[in-house]
């Protein structure tokens, strides 16, 4: 199973990776690699506001059409339109696919996400 | 762990599909059991998340003329048909907790009519690398087309028993344009009982998903 260092995890296999007070939020390759071939992805518009665990986005496989939850609150201020057109890039390189990046609201809510070792064991139960 | 089982025999697409929607909630707050429902639709052309148009042949007026309704739904997958004859399975299943994953999931859906069909008719049915659900040769014969949220799926499956294939010429099912459909019916030359192969379908599904118990309910909506 691929994981990159320095990422925080959820239990919903999305990873966040914070650049101040910015976070970047896509789905792990253990979750690409549970739906398959990825043939669409929904992306959240910008400026809208997630509450922690509100749907950020849809991403369909040739197995379902899967929710993806944002593990963080914060405010929409960029989405990867390059996936709109390429949803196989997720397949691809996941941990490179990001869905969204957000502005923080409350940053405390990364110390309930699990560090890249915690979310292998967390992968190894399943 | 314990399955509930739901039969509303012939039921219309958009009633079972409310009373999905109320079940999901229901499994989603962990207020019931994974429940399956099993249903026969009247003639209803459906459409996936990201499905496309131009996959329906026929014009709206036609097939209103011809009693087909056209309902728009958020599974995966692309355009697909039910109608009489035909096992619909919508699984409320908690995959989360459980651990399967919507992968074992999937597979565990098509396993169910790949024995059946083994099992009862002896005919080999395999499935598809590039295409989810169960085919033989050419042709599919169980289609799959899954939503999960929060954990929980909703839609399922449709396995052709005496389904009137003609109706499939109105879409290009799940929009594979070289690839066609096909039921028991055509592969053996005679009908068969949908309840009872409703209820071969559930006694498979609780084996290969390992259930312990079963509650089975009629429901008439």
């Amino acid at each position: 199973m691929k994981l990159v260092e320095g990422l925080y995890y959820s239990n919903d296999h999305e990873w966040v990776r914070v650049e101040g007070n910015k976070a970047y939020i896509g789905i792990t390759d253990y979750a690409q690699k549970q739906l398959g071939a990825i043939v669409f992805v929904e992306l959240p518009e910008v400026d809208t506001e997630f509450a922690e665990g509100d749907a950020l986005g849809v991403v369909e496989s040739v197995k379902a059409a899967s929710d993806i939850y944002i593990p963080v609150s914060g405010t929409v201020v960029e989405v990867n339109e390059e996936l709109a057109d390429s949803p196989q890039l997720i397949n691809e390189d996941a941990f490179g696919s990001w869905m969204a990046a957000i502005e923080l609201s409350n940053a405390e809510e990364l110390e309930k996400l699990m560090s890249a070792e915690d979310y292998q064991k967390f992968c190894d139960e399943e | 762990m314990k399955l509930r089982v739901l039969f509303l025999g012939k039921c219309e697409y958009q009633r079972a599909l409310e009373l999905q929607y109320e079940l999901l909630e229901q499994r989603q707050r962990g207020e019931i059991a994974d429940t399956l429902i099993i249903v026969e639709h009247p003639p209803v052309i459906t459409l996936g998340n990201q499905a496309k148009e131009t996959n329906i042949i026929a014009s709206k007026e036609y097939l209103q003329g011809h009693g087909i309704d056209l309902v728009q739904t958020n599974r995966g997958g692309d355009v697909t048909y039910h109608g009489e004859g035909q096992i619909v399975g919508y699984p409320i299943v908690d995959i989360k907790n459980s651990k399967i994953g919507i992968r074992n999931f999937v597979r565990g859906l098509e396993e169910i009519f790949i024995r059946i069909l083994k099992d009862k008719f002896e005919i080999d049915a395999e499935r598809n690398c590039q295409h989810t659900g169960v085919w033989i040769g050419n042709d599919k014969i169980l289609a799959i087309g899954l939503a999960v949220k929060r954990g929980v799926t909703m839609h399922g499956f449709a396995f052709n028993v005496n389904t009137n294939l003609e109706d499939f010429k109105y879409i290009v099912p799940c929009g594979i344009s070289d690839k066609g459909v096909t039921s028991i019916e055509k592969l053996t030359g005679k009908t068969f009982d949908i309840d009872e192969m409703n209820r071969l379908a559930v006694d498979y599904f609780v084996k290969i998903f390992g259930f312990k118990e079963v509650e089975t309910l009629e429901l008439k909506l």
